[in-house]
Parts: structure tokens; sequence; C-alpha cells
């Protein structure tokens, strides 16, 4: 059945706060860049941060990943992504080597970026993606969400894999792997859900959970 | 218009040599000295007063060019023997020439020059404080100043670099650099004070960016990123360090205290968001942001590490309540009840578009701006390259697919008139192949 419209949209009501509705070129592009850079596991974390941040936007899961990013900071001590790779290729998957502190808030990073993923919206709900325009079937508007959905949880689901199992490729391919592939299926699960600021929040929490951890393992409160 | 034409000229004019005598690095001219952060503060106050082309009356259009011309030479004479007292003279004189031209139908209201008035005057209680615990009108050597002295200096220096902030587009504004010039070596003579100054500052700017957002009826614009990008570069700089002594001069960039290099980083990029007003002109705050979180983290204490989260959540949520201007709408009318028809926009443009330049720059590589110091951006421009080009290849992926709308660009070649257009139905095997030349050259670019 064709769309009807029974009246014009306000053309001065804004995107909802953080929603997908404005994904456009901008936020694809963060989205490429930060799954590359994690993939690799190339550059400087500040970087990546700051892709994720353009990518989710939406101010809780802009804190969320910020504070993820100070707590893996604080557990690895360099902001080197190499770094964070290397130390997990020698001393094992960044959720279970070291104190339990550590881990724990490798854990509570790692689930910080993937409840931070923004739900891509498509279709009705003015979704970043065209996907040919008005008349286009429904379904095509869900395949548009459901790639959208994709690339969010490629850039977030990559990041948290590195965090918690993030060792190099070259090194330990299955564990990267898997861990990636849980990863972007768990982020993939969260950005297709509806209850957006609900993840935010709690996506924020267990990033100040995360960073308090790293915090409490880096000044040395807790012994290593 | 004529005299804010010639004001405009003067400034544009000032800014691009003070711009070349930063590339050039340092540079003297008898007892005045481009070292450091001197050009780029008189640089990034020259735009400021481009940007607003000045009053349009006779007497404050000069006095706004005076302004600037002593501002500037205070900084070049700043560096060297008594230089902290040419440098408060020069900010001091500036105050006094707006307040003055604001008295005379300048651009400036009673309010704000009574504001960086006091803020001068604090800085240059605090010079006699220096004076009067040292016997030197110049910072010590080892860093470290009485703590009253270093707190009249910041404080001042905050004060003056706000009421600058908050006053885009008007002659106040160039006294923001100026004031940052003079704060950030001073805040890196608080000693072991650094911290709880560092934390007080950052708070007040959250606290600031919080009331506004929630009690203004209007949505809070880029001067209030401007005005808290100012006050956490303060807090950057009065981080202390282990025993490394503080700058030597009032207006040595290269200072060893490790958060100075950041902070020179956040104060460029409060003068870059205050001279193009856009929100977006806050990205070049990250590098600044990130150098100063490696800082923090670098020699952990739960201050510290509290003073990291803070300073992260001040600026969050700046871009956050600025960012609802942009999606709420913008409000075109002018909030001082300036008439906004008297002033041609090609003015702000001009300065505008050499600070988001410079604003890129810093974004792209800010390790390449030397005269800030060693900062702890390793790897940043290699990574910004790699991520530049993961998200172009997403991007053009996406609209190849036909899963993305860009906009469509001007036709600047006619297609082949004999054989028309060919059939549509390609993009996949488009995506597909420049996916594939995209990951050959991410390959080429890691094994560089």
């Amino acid at each position: 059945m064709p769309k009807l419209l029974l009246e014009p949209p306000d053309p001065n009501v804004p995107p909802r706060s953080g929603s997908l509705a404005a994904l456009g070129p901008l936020r694809l592009s963060a989205a490429g860049a930060a799954t590359v850079l994690a993939l690799s596991s190339t550059g400087h974390i500040g970087v990546l941060v700051a892709l994720l941040a353009v990518l989710v936007a939406q101010p809780l899961a802009v804190g969320a990943v910020l504070l993820a990013g100070l707590a893996v900071l604080e557990r690895w001590g360099s902001p080197s992504l190499e770094a964070v790779a290397g130390a997990q290729s020698v001393l094992g998957a960044g959720g279970v080597v070291g104190p339990a502190t550590a881990a724990a808030s490798a854990w509570f990073a790692a689930a910080a970026l993937v409840l931070a993923s923004p739900r891509a919206g498509g279709g009705d709900d003015g979704g970043g993606y065209d996907v040919g325009g008005p008349d286009a079937p429904v379904g095509s508007q869900r395949r548009g969400s459901r790639a959208g959905a994709l690339v969010v949880a490629l850039a977030t689901g990559s990041t948290a894999a590195l965090v918690v199992a993030g060792p190099e490729f070259a090194v330990d391919l299955p564990v990267r792997l898997g861990a990636t592939a849980a990863a972007v299926v768990v982020a993939a699960v969260v950005s297709s859900q509806r209850w957006q600021y609900l993840s935010a929040g709690l996506a924020l929490a267990a990033a100040v959970a995360a960073a308090a951890l790293g915090a409490a393992v880096t000044t040395g409160r807790v012994g290593l | 218009m004529a005299r804010r034409t010639v004001v405009r000229v003067a400034s544009l004019t000032s800014a691009g040599l003070w711009i070349a005598l930063t590339l050039l690095g340092e540079v003297a001219a008898g007892p005045a000295r481009a070292v450091g952060a001197v050009a780029p503060a008189a640089a990034g106050a020259a735009l400021l007063l481009a940007a607003s082309g000045g009053p349009a009356r006779r007497f404050p259009a000069a006095a706004s060019v005076l302004a600037l011309g002593l501002a500037s030479a205070g900084l070049a004479l700043g560096v060297g023997d008594d230089g902290a007292a040419w440098v408060v003279a020069g900010l001091t004189g500036a105050c006094v020439l707006i307040a003055l031209a604001g008295r005379a139908g300048g651009d400036v209201p009673p309010g704000s020059a009574a504001l960086a008035l006091a803020g001068a005057a604090t800085v240059t209680a605090g010079l006699a404080r220096v004076v009067a615990t040292t016997g030197a009108l110049e910072l010590p050597v080892d860093g470290l100043l009485a703590l009253d002295a270093g707190l009249l200096l910041v404080g001042g220096s905050a004060v003056v670099a706000v009421a600058g902030a908050l006053r885009p587009r008007r002659s106040a504004a160039l006294l923001l650099p100026v004031a940052l010039a003079i704060g950030v070596p001073s805040a890196t003579t608080l000693g072991a004070a650094g911290d709880a100054v560092a934390l007080a500052l950052v708070l007040l700017a959250l606290a600031a960016t919080v009331g506004w957002a929630a009690t203004s009826a209007q949505f809070p614009d880029a001067r209030l990123l401007s005005a808290a990008l100012a006050l956490v570069a303060l807090a950057a700089a009065a981080v202390p360090t282990s025993g490394i002594p503080g700058t030597a001069t009032a207006v040595e960039g290269a200072a060893a205290a490790a958060g100075v290099p950041a902070a020179w980083l956040l104060a460029t990029a409060a003068v870059v968001t205050a001279v193009s007003l856009v929100p977006l002109a806050g990205l070049c705050a990250i590098p600044g942001v990130a150098a100063l979180t490696v800082v923090l983290v670098a020699d952990p204490e739960p201050a510290r590490l509290a003073l990291a989260g803070l300073a992260l959540a001040t600026v969050v949520a700046a871009v956050a309540a600025v960012g609802q201007q942009v999606r709420g709408g913008v409000d075109d009318r002018p909030r001082d009840g300036a008439s906004a028809g008297s002033q041609p926009a090609l003015g702000p443009l001009l300065a505008a578009v050499p600070a988001l330049a410079l604003g890129a720059w810093v974004l792209v590589v800010p390790t390449s701006w030397t005269w800030v110091g060693p900062v702890l951006l390793e790897g940043w421009s290699y990574s910004v390259a790699l991520g530049a080009a993961g998200g172009l290849i997403t991007v053009v992926a996406a609209a190849a697919a036909g899963r993305l709308a860009l906009p469509r660009p001007p036709l600047i070649v006619a297609p082949d008139p004999v054989s028309g257009p060919h059939p549509g139905g390609s993009g996949w095997l488009v995506a597909v192949a420049g996916v594939a030349v995209g990951l050959a050259l991410l390959a080429l670019l890691a094994s560089a």
C-alpha cells in the first residue's frame, strides 16, 4: 500500500536528538573510518574515540564513548592502538589477563561501546539512507535499516572487540575474529532496537564503571 | 562602512603577517621577538578584529586598531627582559582603549568593558605581586611563584579571556588570545596548587555550560564553546608536572610543563571557534583534549583522572549544548540589539576562512605545530589519514550502491554526444571495484 501522508510534516521539526535520522555522509564516513582503525589496530585512540563520538552523536552515548576511551588509556597506559593490540598479543586478551579489576574495566568498556551503538533508522522515521526515495517499497527500506545497523555495528563492535579481546589478527586470528564477530552481532542487535535512550544511559553507566575501575588499577589502589 | 573596511583590511594584513611569522619560526627585530605563542596569539587577535570589522565611528574604529597594535606589541616585547610588564601593559592598554571606545559609541557594551577592565586590573595586581616577591618584572625561571601572584595572573587572564570570548564580532574579542597568551605561561607557575586550580577552572566551565544551556531562552551558541575551551586551556596549563620547571618568560610557548602543549592547542581551538562561530569549528579542539587526557593519565592520581573525566564532560556538554542550536534551527536575530544588516558578511568570511584552515591543520596534523611544544600525539596524523581513507571508501561504496544520496556535483564534462548515456544497473560493480581499489590503497598505506 503506498504511503499516504495526511499532513505535511513541520519543516522546522529537528531530528530527534541522538537518533539516526540525520545519519548521512558524515556519520557514515565516521563509521567506516572507525572500523578501519579498529580492525587494523592502528593509530591514536583519540582519533578512534572522536570518530565514534561523531557516529553515536547522542550526548549520553558520546560521554560513554569518551569514558570508554579513557578507560582503555588507563588500562594500557598508551594511546597507541598498536600498543593495545600488541600488549594483548603478548599477554593475552584484555578481558582475561591482569588483575580482575583491569579485566572488569575492559569488559565494562566493551559493553559501553556496544551499548552506545546508535539506532540506524530507515524509511518513515527519516533514516539516513536513501533507499530509492519515498516511493521505494517497504522491503528495501528494511534492507536499508539492516545495512545501517550493520555499518554502525561494525564500527562499535570492532572497537569493543579490540578492547576486550584484541590481539593482532596475525598473532591470534580465531580469538580476534571470534570476538569481533560476537561484538558486531550484539552491537547490531542494540542498533536495531528502539530503546536508544535506555541503551545510551546504560552505556554511560558502564563507561563510568570502566573508567573508575581503570583508575583504580592505574593509581595503584588495586595491586597489580 | 569605509572605516570598517579600513579596520578589516588592516586587521587581515596584520593577521597575514603574523601567520607568516609563525611559519618562519623564531624571528627577532630589536627587542621584539616572535617566538613561541607570540605570533599565533597576535594573529588570532587580528583575525578576531577582522571578523568584526570594528565599530563604525571614527574614534572607536581607531581605538580598536590601536588596541590591536598595543596588544601585539606587548606580546612581541614580552619575550625578553621585563617581558611580563610589556605583555601586561599591552593587555591593559587594549582593555582601556576598548572601554573608552565603548563609551564613545563603540561596539562593546559597558558590562563587557567593565569585565575586561576588571580582569586587566587583576592581571596587573598579579604582576605587582610578582615584583614584590621576586623583584623582577618577569616570571621566574624555576617556574614557581607565590601562590597569590599566580592566582591573580591566571584569574585575571581567565576573566579577560571569557570577556573576549563572549563578545565575538566585536572589538573586545581580540582580548581572548592575548589573555590566553598571558594565562597559559602564568598557570605553569602554580606548582602543586595547579591541580586544584585546574579542577576549579574546569568545574567553572562545566557549571557555566550547564547553567547557560538550562536557563537560557535561546540556544547556546558558539560563544559558549569558545569560552569553555579557553577555561579548559588554562586548566590544562595549570596541571603541574613532577619536578619539571615552568616557563622562563611571559609568553614563551615551548614550555617544559606537560600540559602546556595541550593548552596551546585548546587555546587555538577557542580562537578559531570565536572567529568562525560555527559549532563544527570545535572539532579542532579534539587534538588538544586528547593531548590533555594523555598527559593526565600518564601521571595518574585520583584528582587528575577525575580532572580528565571532567574536562571531557565539559567539552561534550559544550558541544551538545551548541549542537542544539544547529538541530533546533539558528536564531538569526541579533542578540544585543545591533542591526544585523550594517555589517557585510564578507568581513567575517575573510577572517573565518584562514581561521578554519588553521583549525583543520590543527585537527589533521597537530604535531606539526612546533610552537606549542612536545605534544603527545604520536601517530595522530597517520590515524587521520587512514581513517579518512576508510571513511571515503565507505561513503563512495554506499553511494555507488544506491544506499546513500549525495549532492549531485555540477556538470563539468558533457556526456558523449554520439553514444549517449550508458544504461544504469552497474552500481554494484562500481561499488565492488571501488572497495577493492580502496582496500589495496589501504594495504599500501599500512605497509608504509
